[in-house]
């Protein structure tokens, strides 16, 4: 223990500005956050109380996990053919699925979001498309719907679920799959055994970062805007009656793991939801 | 040659999983270049203040 000391104690320097920033931007809101959810309205745990016995709230919470969920999976498992489509490519066309996969991070996701209301929508490109190739009579309800949803934020995810990933399968050795094969392991069969089970630390990697971040996603769902239902994110527009309900203790204790961030994204977000913004696009 | 398909299926695959992921890019850019307002803010500022409503 000691020993061990002795050894980190000489990295603390250096660690130190670090830590200080973290204290100041995540810890010191964090912590701020934390006493407000139970210090308002009266000092206790009535605030969490009301969050875990209040049937609406669970409803939010069970609607976030569950289109957090199927995010998660559908992105991974999206993003893990991209990830060992480029371990596999070409240098020449592994490059551009690079420069491919990193282009929707130079769009802004609200731009994104509307972007698919444009291509979802009762009017919208798909729908047309299929009109006019006369597979559908009808248009689709694409949006304003789980499927809107979903489809937005497994947009935004992918990408993240590729470099994850990517990262992962680079660093593992191909020889070791090459000497499965030579060993009499089918193709199949050597990469079921030997290089998708080096590749699950990826695989771990990106769920966790997808799911965690599919569970404070805000803008799409405000976008797709579902009209008979909600999730955690939307909660904390202003404007919503249950939010005004809950107060600000009531509000921190369910958004406790981001504290501070995304405020402008928030209040970008918030702005957008006003009726002025949608423009021609506004059902 | 099975090894090859098995590749080109892949790849042409995670190709199209990326057209996917360039879908709203090709549809904003040209919608960018028409005359159609798709998406604007309010002319004369937003009506509420949102610090005050924090």
């Amino acid at each position: 223990m000691v020993n061990r000391l002795r050894r980190v104690l000489p990295s603390l320097p250096w660690l130190a500005p670090a830590l200080i920033i973290l204290l100041i931007a995540y810890l010191l809101p964090l912590a701020k956050v934390l006493t407000v959810s139970v210090l308002e309205p009266a000092a206790g745990f009535g605030n969490y109380e009301k969050l875990l016995l209040d049937e609406g709230m669970r409803h939010i919470f069970w609607t976030t996990f569950r289109i957090s969920g199927i995010t998660t999976v559908i992105s991974v498992a999206l993003g893990y053919v991209v990830a060992l489509a480029m371990v596999n490519a070409p240098l020449r066309q592994f490059h551009l699925m690079l420069v491919c996969v990193l282009i929707p991070f130079w769009i802004s996701v609200l731009v994104r979001a509307f972007a698919w209301v444009v291509l979802l929508r009762s009017g919208g490109v798909i729908n047309s498309a299929l009109i006019a190739l006369g597979i559908i009579k009808e248009p689709l309800d694409l949006l304003y719907n789980d499927f809107g949803v979903v489809v937005g934020m497994v947009h935004y995810m992918v990408p993240l679920a590729v470099l994850t990933i990517y990262g992962q399968m680079s660093g593992i050795d191909t020889r070791l799959a090459m000497a499965a094969r030579g060993l009499g392991a089918g193709p199949t069969y050597a990469f079921a055994r030997v290089f998708f089970p080096l590749s699950v630390p990826g695989i771990a990697a990106a769920a966790i970062l997808i799911f965690i971040t599919a569970l404070g996603f805000y803008i799409v769902p405000a976008a797709a805007r579902w009209r008979q239902d909600t999730d955690a994110g939307r909660v904390r527009q202003p404007d919503d009656q249950r939010h005004r309900r809950l107060g600000n203790g009531n509000r921190n204790g369910i958004y406790t793991r981001h504290p501070c961030v995304h405020d402008d994204v928030r209040d970008v977000a918030d702005r957008g939801s006003a009726p002025c913004i949608w423009g021609s696009l506004r059902p | 040659m099975k090894t090859t398909s098995r590749r080109g299926i892949l790849l042409a695959s995670g190709w199209l999983i990326i057209f996917f992921l360039l879908a709203p890019s090709l549809i904003v850019f040209p919608i960018s270049l028409t005359d159609t307002s798709y998406l604007g803010l309010p002319e004369h500022g937003f009506l509420c203040n949102i610090g005050e409503r924090w």
